[in-house]
């Protein structure tokens, strides 16, 4: 006997007998999942990048590769380079997604 | 008492508590052996005072060196065994008798291949870790999963077949059977530079790795993705550090996964291509070749495996009890599974190199390497990475699983024995963070770098926290690809459906020409039939009336012939 659920079988352990049970502990952190919270998250995280690039017109950071010395290098790097892998996402989902049974098809696979 | 051990490979209790374990019916007996294997190995680890080789055995004029601890197995021999060790923990509730022998096994050939000191020792042991992980594969018991084994024993044994040749090659043309330096233009080197590649999913050669692992069973995932890719960083780490090609495919290896992950349903498939980025950065660790970036290969190993569990072990336990880890069904797990998110979290900051968790503290070796050396598009390339790691593996996992949209799933949480493995490999995540001195102490070659700089931790969080304001803000404007239920086409189409069709194609083609020959075969057989028959039937030619001095004449002249042949020979 195995662990892993096989096709079209239950998971161990299953729902909890009360479907709605929320775990006790995780009572403490419902709040994440308020909008306001939610929005809250995107300002602080937001100013708190600018707020972190920022720092480098009062310290100069020091760098093996010169050009990583600009003023918020790191910031609007990590910014454009996450932006970009996110938004290569649809044209290579274009391209190369294929619905689920795919190799099913062909192979009985997957 | 440790200094009381003999001096033998750390290999043997793991491999010997893997069988053992398979003959032991009785649940509660096999686990205590599943956990001693690993124990006992830990205590061979620590009886070596003096670096040297033991284990040497003779047989048939070889001498296998099966102990080989220096610098650099050293590093990776405990990870090996710290990994083996929290798998058991993991499998605790597992009750599957062969895939406990199989785990065992695996990760005690891991430990043999990486202690070896000879190249026929290595391909022993290189070849059995394919033989028995495929088990952990092939346990889920579904035929996808069947198929999908076949395809990574081939591959795998392919690659020990690279490696034997290689090492013939390498042996018999003036070289040595040592498993040490060996370098590309050394004979036989590129096969095992190749057989090397495959074991470490190099691009192009890395889909194995992506079709096996997420069809593995939950316990199943959390082993493999310990051993075999790191056996293969260490190997190259042995006979190829400095090989230049070596820094460009690793930054190869550390970019195109992110594309791929973005896009990917199956969470455990997110992080399988998560590993091939993080083997990315040990690759260019080990092409750069420097003290300090073979120190941050080594390091980025060690911690690298810790973490990489801890989010295999996650998303098994959310396999475990939601019976998917499709990013388009979950959502909202942390009511049900807050320590399971918990322990999520702290791997994803981890693997994300956060301040004061151990990524941070190893990843920038290998960075820092690359700048030193001049490499700045490598550099950039792996700054890039950084960023597309805090993508899939530090937000892409935990969000979807435990937070994201309610998908109203409410399960249990974890088992206690899954916990008890998270929390272990969390708190080496934290504790390694906090003070890496104790790392840096057994990498193999002495460091002089301190990670906790003003400049580090400001670029490192400017990096960090600009990237999660770019995920925030593309959610909110709806612009991250929604999770849906697909799969992505990657180089595995090549024999799966393009490989399969033209097998397919050509038994179509072979059925075909068979059936042609068959019929002219049938045709000529018949016309040949008839002309028999023609001239030996009753009614044929041989049967006509012939007069007898026609054939009188015949006879006199084959007598003639005869006599005039013996004559002349006399």
């Amino acid at each position: 006997m195995t662990d892993t659920p096989k096709p079209k079988s239950k998971a161990r352990g299953g729902t909890t007998a009360a479907s709605d049970a929320i775990h006790p502990a995780a009572r403490y952190f419902l709040w994440l999942e308020s909008p306001a919270v939610k929005a809250g998250f995107l300002f602080a995280i937001g100013i708190a990048s600018i707020g972190l690039g920022a720092l480098d017109f009062i310290h100069h950071r020091h760098e093996y590769v010169s050009w990583a010395e600009w003023h918020g290098f790191y910031a609007w790097f990590g910014f454009a380079s996450f932006a970009f892998a996110v938004l290569m996402g649809w044209p290579l989902r274009a391209l190369l997604g294929r619905k689920e049974d795919y190799y099913e098809k062909a192979a009985g696979d997957d | 008492m440790i200094d009381a051990l003999p001096l033998i490979t750390p290999a043997l209790p793991v491999i010997l508590a893997g069988l053992i374990a398979g003959l032991i019916p009785n649940y509660s007996v096999r686990k205590v052996v599943t956990l001693l294997g690993p124990l006992v190995a830990a205590a061979l680890w620590f009886a070596v005072d003096i670096p040297g080789t033991y284990g040497v055995i003779a047989a048939a004029g070889f001498e296998f060196e099966t102990f080989r601890f220096d610098a650099l197995s050293r590093i990776w021999g405990l990870v090996f065994i710290i990994a083996a060790f929290l798998n058991s923990i993991y499998g605790l509730h597992d009750r599957d008798r062969m895939q406990d022998a199989s785990a065992l096994v695996y990760a005690g050939a891991g430990l043999g291949a990486v202690f070896a000191g000879d190249l026929l020792t290595l391909f022993f042991f290189w070849e059995l870790t394919a033989l028995s992980s495929v088990f952990l594969i092939w346990a889920t018991g579904t035929p996808a999963s069947f198929r999908a084994g076949l395809r990574y024993l081939v591959i795998h044994v392919l690659s020990g077949v690279l490696l034997l040749g290689g090492s013939v090659i390498y042996a018999t043309s003036g070289g040595s059977w040592e498993f040490g330096a060996i370098g590309l233009d050394a004979p036989g080197g590129w096969l095992i530079f190749l057989a090397f590649g495959i074991k470490c999913a190099f691009p192009l050669l890395h889909n194995w790795l992506q079709d096996s692992y997420p069809k593995s069973t939950v316990v199943g995932a959390v082993v493999l993705s310990a051993f075999t890719t790191k056996l293969a960083v260490y190997a190259l780490a042995r006979s190829f550090a400095g090989t230049e090609i070596l820094i460009y495919l690793g930054a190869v290896m550390t970019a195109f996964p992110v594309f791929f992950a973005v896009i990917e349903n199956d969470l455990r498939k997110v992080l399988a291509y998560s590993l091939n980025n993080q083997l990315g950065f040990m690759v260019v660790g080990v092409g750069i070749g420097t003290e300090l970036a073979l120190n941050g290969a080594a390091a980025h190993a060690f911690v690298h495996i810790i973490y990489k569990a801890l989010l295999f072990m996650s998303m098994g336990a959310v396999l475990y009890r939601v019976g998917t880890v499709k990013a388009s069904e979950l959502g909202g797990l942390f009511k049900s599974m807050p320590f399971t998110a918990i322990f999520c979290l702290i791997g994803a900051a981890s693997i994300s190199a956060f301040p004061l968790l151990s990524g941070f503290v190893a990843k920038s070796l290998t960075l820092a390497a690359a700048a030193q050396e001049g490499h700045w598009v490598v550099w950039l390339i792996l700054v890039f990475a950084s960023a597309g790691v805090l993508e899939h593996s530090g937000i892409k996992i935990p969000y979807f699983a435990f937070f994201a949209h309610d998908s109203g799933k409410r399960v249990k949480e974890a088992p206690a024995n899954m916990l008890l493995a998270m929390g272990i490999a969390a708190t080496l995540c934290i504790t390694i963070g906090i003070w890496p001195q104790y790392l840096y102490a057994i990498l193999p070659y002495a460091v002089d770098y301190q990670p906790y700089t003003f400049d580090h931790i400001v670029g490192q969080m400017q990096l960090l926290l600009a990237a999660m304001f770019a995920f925030a803000l593309l959610m909110r404007l709806g612009l991250y690809p929604a999770e849906r239920p697909s799969i992505n086409l990657d180089t595995d189409w090549l024999y799966r459906r393009l490989g399969d069709g033209f097998v397919r194609w050509s038994w179509a083609m072979l059925d075909r020409l068979m059936a042609a020959g068959g019929h002219q075969l049938t045709k000529a057989r018949h016309k040949l039939g008839e002309r028999f028959f023609a001239v030996f039937s009753p009614a044929g030619a041989l049967s006509r009336d012939i007069p007898s001095g026609v054939l009188a004449i015949w006879t006199s002249v084959l007598l003639g012939i005869v006599l005039l042949v013996a004559y002349l020979a006399g």
